[in-house]
């Protein structure tokens, strides 16, 4: 990878090497071995772990005290002690001047929702600290303390959090709409005595009204005396806590006050205490220490990241994510980090800002990265991203096709897929500047950790998923928990399930060529449905309220009949004499509900003759977790007693008999078809009983019932037809009707019976639905009906724009046979539209009103003097996405569909065809054409194509793009300018 | 819980919320069947077991519930017969109260509000995104995608609950498309939705839930209110 982006003329010559190269060098100087390369390295960082971190330390040149003879007090992963003899303070390492680095420049910049900006150089930064840093002293807080910082991802709440690293005290950050339960299942744990407020960008609650989430934040806390507010909104009133103002406490401070010094306190001294997105049960607060923190973000970003001062990082976050303090650690090398507190609104919203800062390092989601994929967003050509030299993802797999799409429509920079999490608050696996970036994976191992993917006999493997450990000691494992004195709790998290090492909970695959990829999460915890539950939980409740149970495994079994859910399945073994009846298994469901919580009942209790142990007598909750599930167990010889999951497969089979109606055959295709769906969302007839929501369907699943009767059936079934018979037999009926091979009119809103009816005619894929928020806000029309189509024709020919046309002129004919009508339509629905008003006119049937929404004229109908100048105006490149001219599917997709699935997106592939192919004929009445207002400059050149077929036209502005033209976001004036023009064209 | 404007007249608009278990012992469910209407316990009983014990347990909390802030016994609440929106009738039909409640899994919910049109909805987190785009509208996708992957479940149930509040506020359900409610301006399910103003409401970790309001009166602004959990 080499940095091709411009650099300001002042800054220094770019290295010829990246700092990973210079390190090694250094490394293999001091120990006189010989390291040729990158894997060579990470080779060596974990052999002989205490000369990597010592020549980093050194290397590095860190801001510290004291001795670092000793580097790591044991080898033993768990109870290593990382430089017990160092002093250091955190945000000195990050503020301090650097040589080389002006002090001048940008160091941080808050960007707005508002388009406001704010910006500190290094210096004033610093300065800004070192004043908040004295100020909280005056409030008594100092080294030890603990602080919490509630606030959004701006300036005041990081030099909030910095001043508080200054000091020496510890910090939590949190974002103020987390409502007060999360916020407290957090904080409570902490205890702060400082609680610092910055309500900018927060939502309503936080003025300490009596109940408000203020209110509830500081019952919960007691001992947070001091409640520093940071923003410029009017002081809360809160009984008993001394409420200030940073500002007030600022300008009390005399021009001749002393700064508060800064403190360099012991290597594992806390820093930061963060939190996991947990079980039900109170989220792990974990304790990070300022040496491992600080020592593990400067390897990354320096050596996997080679950040230096010339960069400027911009991470996608909130405070109440660990990439928040992972991003601030970038000021040690001198970087810039921009930081941004708005809402986005779209992916352009976040690739304007990196070309707007000229971000260097842009840190986002694969979620984002394919929703821009989705839009038909090409950023490398639509926004200035030449300094733009490496992207980072991570938050959720990042998948083959979006590495595809990022290196033709972004650029040939590295996209960096990392991994890690809270609990190290740094990464297992992440980028290199001198490796490939290996489509589908992330490029290395992290220096100096031995992360290895074990099978399940424990076993090193490569190039098969395997349980992702460390087998080495780290700097940045939490230090400890809160509410862990003995540390058990601790030790259960990471270093019970395989000795010697770290069980992160990912499953992982690793290969020789150092890449790696995360599957997913493995851990003990189990995700019901997506709540998180801890099995522990569940013991402990068990073992207390219920004596009957000796033994128990609680898992997570895949849902026997709705496809991607889980289910808590729970296996008891009774003490001798005791059977599981009713009143039993009652005992246990209202136990669990009472004492853990109503996520912890299981969907099933089944009683075991035993449950699985290892030799070593633990409970082996994957051996019965893979036999609930009918899995292969891996390991049978790693169990005590192999025969306890033939008890559980009997078990499982024994109820699975009790619970399964027998399936009656259906003769009707439809009926089987419509049963086999209602089956996969866990609904099924029986014991008389045949309606949806009888048989406990839920609004939701009938929203994905005729999602799936559509995209899977090509039967559109609304919903009210499905609520006036919401039975398998009723449905298959609609879905016979609506499959009729006839297009089919369907009225979208009621109008004014005596006004000519409004026909809005299919997208391109022949549906009506998108028309539907419109047709419901319009005011002064008639009838709005939606008119359907076959798109082909029986020999799966696909039917011309004229052929649609005829056949829509013949439906909107049997429903209103005389007199004059209206007709409008969107995008394809357009096309279709003007053809057949030009039909209906040859009919010598008057087509009062005739509305193109946004409609491009096809290609067939250009001159080739206008394409040029479409073609190029496509090139131009809008800033808006969808109009790129190559993809004319991207303009008619619309934001409904966004067309990932093949069916999908074959049906648009067929029907951009159809309709360039289109040869527009004269039409002679009055045309309304709704213009987007969000278009490129180009557009004369669009409206004289329609001007010449339709002389007739007029143009009315509309607010949006094309895409979301019909969206709800602005509807409401595209209704109201419709329904104008219909009036006025009566 | 509750959230009161801190300027303006007295509040014009309050709601009544409580949180309810329903998946009970036995007892509980004999103990509320009894003031339930021959008619709640005929559309209870269609249901398959745990839909009836539901339909029991949240109809006959409704009850008490709307019993305690009219001054009623639970059985003598008059109700409108379900299947649909509860509503009262007779001479308390005219009073401006109106009625809620939703269920979801283990824990259900029932309100009761006066001098406005409300609607609740509660949903257990989940993280099927899958379907989302059938009843997510545009402005709602982009901000969703614009997360991080773990606040998923909790933005989507978010935007779930917000939709269905107003659309069982409204009336309709889901005979209106879900698309033609924007949540996507309320921040952290608290703001405006068309008409509607959403609250979030504090419920247990693993559940969702919003309450839509659109006040009777005339009224400066939306906030001006007060939702109790009781």
């Amino acid at each position: 990878m080499s940095q091709t982006s411009l650099r300001p003329a002042s800054s220094p010559p770019l290295p010829a090497r990246p700092q990973v190269a210079e390190f090694r060098d250094v490394l293999a100087r001091s120990t006189g071995r010989p390291l040729a390369d990158a894997l060579a390295l990470h080779a060596d960082s974990v052999a002989h772990l205490r000369d990597f971190w010592a020549t980093f330390l050194s290397w590095s040149q860190l801001a510290w005290e004291g001795s670092a003879e000793e580097v790591c007090t044991s080898d033993d992963v768990e109870s290593a002690t990382f430089f017990p003899g160092v002093r250091l303070n955190y945000a000195e390492n990050l503020l301090r001047p650097l040589a080389g680095v002006d002090d001048d420049r940008p160091a941080l910049t808050a960007l707005h929702a508002d388009g406001g900006r704010e910006q500190w150089t290094r210096r004033q930064l610093r300065e800004a600290v070192a004043d908040t840093a004295t100020a909280l002293a005056v409030l008594g807080l100092g080294a030890g303390g603990r602080a919490v910082v509630v606030g959004t991802n701006n300036g005041s709440t990081v030099i909030a959090a910095l001043a508080t690293a200054a000091v020496g005290a510890s910090i939590s950050s949190g974002m103020p709409d987390m409502g007060p339960t999360a916020l407290l299942g957090r904080f409570t744990q902490v205890a702060p005595t400082v609680l610092l407020l910055d309500r900018t960008a927060a939502p309503a609650g936080w003025d300490g009204a009596p109940g408000d989430v203020l209110d509830q934040l500081l019952t919960g806390l007691p001992t947070a005396g001091t409640l520093l507010v940071l923003d410029d909104l009017p002081l809360p009133e809160v009984p008993d806590r001394r409420v200030q103002r940073l500002g007030d406490v600022l300008a009390d401070l005399g021009p001749g006050t002393p700064r508060t010094p800064w403190p360099r306190l012991p290597f594992n001294d806390p820093l930061f205490v963060m939190f996991s997105s947990g079980t039900t049960g109170p989220p792990k607060a974990m304790v990070h220490g300022i040496g491992g923190t600080l020592l593990e973000h400067v390897k990354e970003h320096r050596l996997h990241g080679d950040l230096d001062a010339r960069d400027t990082l911009y991470f996608h976050t909130t405070t109440a994510w660990m990439m928040w303090n992972w991003q601030l650690s970038a000021l040690a090398v001198g970087a810039r980090v921009v930081l941004y507190d708005g809402p986005v609104t779209g992916p352009e919203t976040l690739w304007q800002l990196v070309a707007d800062e000229g971000v260097t390092v842009f840190g986002t989601s694969p979620a984002q990265l394919q929703l821009s994929q989705d839009l038909g967003l090409r950023p490398g050509e639509e926004f200035s991203l030449h300094r733009l030299r490496a992207v980072l993802s991570t938050g959720s797999v990042l998948h083959d096709w979006q590495f595809d799409w990022f290196s033709e429509a972004v650029g040939p920079l590295p996209l960096q897929s990392i991994s890690g999490g809270t609990d190290l608050v740094g990464c297992f696996v992440l980028g290199h500047p001198e490796l490939p970036v290996v489509r589908g994976r992330s490029q290395s191992l992290s220096l100096g950790m031995d992360v290895a993917a074990l099978d399940p006999a424990g076993r090193p493997v490569l190039g098969e998923a395997g349980e992702l450990v460390c087998r080495t000691p780290f700097p940045s494992r939490p230090v400890h928990f809160l509410a862990d004195p003995d540390g058990a709790r601790l030790h259960a998290a990471y270093y019970a399930e395989h000795a010697g090492a770290w069980t992160h909970g990912d499953v992982v695959d690793l290969e020789a060529d150092g890449t790696a990829r995360v599957h997913g999460r493995s851990d003990g915890v189990l995700n019901i449905d997506g709540v998180r539950i801890g099995p522990s939980e569940v013991y402990r409740v068990l073992r207390t309220a219920v004596p009957q149970v000796a033994q128990a495994v609680a898992v997570e079994q895949r849902h026997p009949t709705v496809p991607g859910a889980t289910r808590l399945v729970l296996l008891v073994q009774l003490r001798a004499g005791v059977v599981l009846d009713g009143p039993l298994e009652r005992t246990i469901r209202d136990e669990l509900r009472r004492q853990a919580s109503p996520a912890h009942v299981p969907a099933l209790v089944l009683a075991v003759p035993a449950v699985p142990m290892t030799h070593s007598g633990k409970v082996s909750e994957k051996a019965a977790r893979d036999t609930v599930n009918g899995d292969r167990v891996a390991n049978v010889e790693a169990l005590r007693n192999p025969g306890s999951l033939t008890g559980i497969t009997e078990a499982m089979a024994a109820a699975d008999a009790r619970q399964v109606a027998p399936a009656e055959p259906d003769h009707d295709p439809h009926t089987a078809a419509v049963r086999r769906l209602w089956r996969e969302l866990g609904v099924v007839p029986h014991e008389g009983i045949d309606s949806f929501f009888d048989l406990g369907g839920t609004s939701r699943q009938s929203m994905t019932l005729l999602r799936r009767l559509r995209l899977e059936l090509g039967a559109g079934v609304p919903m009210d037809q499905f609520l006036a018979d919401p039975t398998i037999a009723g449905l298959a009926a609609a879905v016979r009707r609506a499959g009729a091979d006839q297009p089919h009119v369907v009225q979208l809103a009621p109008g004014d019976p005596t006004a000519p009816p409004l026909f809005l005619l299919h997208d391109a894929w022949g549906d009506v639905d998108v028309y539907r928020p419109l047709a419901q806000r319009l005011t002064g029309v008639g009838p709005v009906y939606g008119v359907r189509a076959r798109l082909t024709d029986a020999d799966g020919r696909r039917r011309s724009i004229a052929e649609l046309a005829a056949a829509a002129v013949t439906e909107l004919s049997a429903v209103a046979p005389v007199g004059p009508v209206h007709l409008a339509g969107f995008s394809f629905g357009g096309l279709v539209a003007f053809e057949a008003a030009r039909l209906l006119e040859l009919q010598g049937r008057p087509v009062g009103f005739l509305g193109l929404l946004d409609v491009l004229p096809p290609r067939a109908s250009m001159t080739s003097v206008r394409r040029w100048a479409h073609d190029l105006a496509g090139q131009l490149g809008a800033v808006v996405p969808g109009l790129a001219d190559r993809p004319l599917r991207e303009v008619l997709r619309q934001r409904f569909r966004p067309a990932t699935r093949p069916v999908d997106r074959q049906a648009l592939d067929h029907s951009e065809v159809v309709f360039d192919q289109h040869a527009l004929q004269p039409y002679g009445g009055p045309v309304t054409y709704f213009l987007a207002r969000r278009r490129i400059p180009v557009a004369g050149n669009l409206l004289s194509v329609w001007r010449a077929a339709a002389p007739r036209l007029t143009v009315v502005p509309v607010p949006g793009a094309h895409f979301d033209l019909l969206a709800v976001r602005h509807v409401e004036v595209l209704a109201a300018r419709v329904s104008t023009a219909v009036s006025a064209s009566r | 819980m509750s959230g009161r404007s801190p300027a303006g007249p007295a509040r014009d608009w309050d709601v009544q919320v409580r949180l309810v278990t329903v998946d009970a012992s036995p007892s509980d469910v004999e103990a509320a069947r009894a003031c339930l209407t021959p008619a709640e316990l005929a559309h209870a009983d269609r249901g398959v077991p745990p839909v009836r014990t539901r339909r029991v347990l949240l109809r006959a909390a409704l009850r008490q519930l709307a019993g305690e802030v009219l001054g009623l016994t639970a059985a003598e609440v008059p109700l409108a017969d379900p299947p649909g929106r509860p509503a009262l009738i007779g001479a308390l039909a005219g009073q401006d109260v109106d009625l809620g409640c939703s269920a979801s899994g283990a824990l259900g919910l029932v309100a009761v509000a006066r001098r406005c049109r409300m609607g609740v909805d509660l949903e257990r987190l989940t993280t099927a995104a899958a379907d989302a785009e059938d009843w997510l509208t545009a402005a709602e996708q982009t901000a969703l995608a614009q997360l991080p992957a773990d606040r998923w479940p909790a933005a989507l149930t978010r935007a779930w609950t917000g939709k269905e509040a107003v659309l069982k506020g409204v009336g309709t359900g889901l005979l209106v498309d879900p698309r033609t409610v924007d949540t996507a301006a309320a921040q952290a399910g608290h703001g405006p939705a068309g008409d509607w103003h959403l609250h979030p409401l504090d419920v247990p970790a693993g559940w969702m839930a919003s309450l839509a309001v659109r006040p009777s009166g005339p009224t400066s602004r939306a906030a001006e209110g007060t939702v109790t959990l009781r």
